[in-house]
């Protein structure tokens, strides 16, 4: 410690945290430097006013811990309906599994599924099926006109 | 459930806490009660602005109690969001928490001191006597901003390492150390103020 002005040191530390060798010299010092002795009753001061304030207690109410109860009752209540949202959701989640697996095997079958179908080779028709019945028929015989039609009958 | 919550430790109570227990939770906030009130009380003058801070520092941390993760001291968790509270109070204008500052007139000031005498000598004020040290006590540290009051008073009245000033006030260490250094000096410097006009000596 600088033993020409305490002042300089006094501010570096708590005053409680000098060692009492230190204040010794402090306050021999002080008993012959004015600055150095007010700022070190200062020092005294300042020290006090804080450890006062340290010790002060401020006491609960007597309905303090009611109060409390009262407020988390109601922080319980307002936060239940979100816990029971929760809740269901995490007991739904089979269900919502599922859901979503549904949802994408539509979705695969509806972007997937067409173009297969596009894809497929086309249908090979017989003779004797209703579309060759249909479709294949004669289109010569459209333009006939019943006169030929009977003429072709009675001639034979 | 546990018969006796007083000899369940802070994790234990937080688990049944978690677990939707309620008395373990009212076991939390009667233990921790006394260090939320005198955290708060660094901020707020007050009663009952300090106990409505309190309220809100309990139902903060009944809700996010899930993120208490153990790693620290639930006291220490606790103290966290009391001073983010009372920042944050503050912050907001919630309340007008500071009285101006105002120097001691020469009799104030002698009177202080001998009362912080006596009392520090282990001798109890009287009520009326601690009401009014009280008073001058507030006026004199009213110089300091809330934040800083809570830190000096940490170190320089409870004797707290920097290290759990810094933790209680969620500054770095450095800043704690230069910041208690500055206003030391400034309290000090205004303490010597009163007493060159009280006439002492030189």
């Amino acid at each position: 410690m600088n033993e020409q002005h305490i002042i300089e040191n006094l501010d570096a530390r708590p005053l409680a945290e000098f060692s009492g060798e230190e204040i010794s010299r402090m306050q021999a010092h002080s008993a012959e430097c004015a600055d150095c002795g007010i700022a070190f009753r200062a020092a005294q001061r300042s020290a006090a006013i804080l450890k006062f304030e340290a010790e002060r207690i401020f006491e609960p109410s007597p309905f303090f811990h009611a109060k409390v109860a009262a407020a988390l009752k109601e922080k319980r209540s307002s936060l239940r309906p979100v816990l029971d949202l929760w809740k269901m959701w995490q007991a739904s989640g089979a269900l919502v599994s599922a859901m979503v697996a549904m949802v994408a095997v539509l979705f695969f079958a509806g972007a997937v599924a067409p173009n297969a179908s596009g894809n497929m080779a086309p249908m090979a028709y017989t003779a004797d099926t209703a579309e060759a019945v249909i479709f294949e028929q004669d289109n010569t015989l459209k333009d006939i006109t019943s006169e030929q039609i009977f003429q072709e009958i009675y001639e034979r | 459930m546990p018969e006796n919550y007083h000899d369940l430790s802070d994790l234990e109570l937080v688990n049944s806490s978690l677990a939707g227990d309620e008395m373990a939770f009212a076991e939390i906030v009667r233990r921790f009660s006394p260090r939320v009130f005198r955290f708060a009380g660094r901020f707020f003058r007050q009663p009952a602005q300090v106990e409505e801070i309190a309220q809100d520092v309990f139902l903060k941390a009944f809700t996010q109690l899930k993120k208490f993760e153990g790693r620290g001291s639930l006291e220490g968790w606790l103290t966290r969001i009391t001073v983010n509270t009372c920042l944050n109070a503050l912050r907001h204008g919630r309340y007008n928490a500071e009285q101006t500052f105002a120097d001691l007139s020469d009799d104030e000031g002698s009177w202080l001191e001998e009362k912080l005498l006596e009392a520090s000598a282990g001798k109890q004020l009287s009520a009326e006597d601690n009401l009014i040290a009280t008073d001058l006590v507030d006026r004199t540290l009213a110089i300091l901003p809330p934040d800083v009051r809570l830190v000096l008073v940490m170190i320089d009245g409870e004797g707290y390492s920097i290290k759990d000033a810094a933790a209680a006030s969620g500054w770095s260490e450095s800043k704690v150390k230069v910041t208690v250094f500055r206003y030391r000096r400034k309290l000090r410097e205004r303490l010597e103020k009163l007493l060159n006009k009280d006439g002492v000596e030189r």
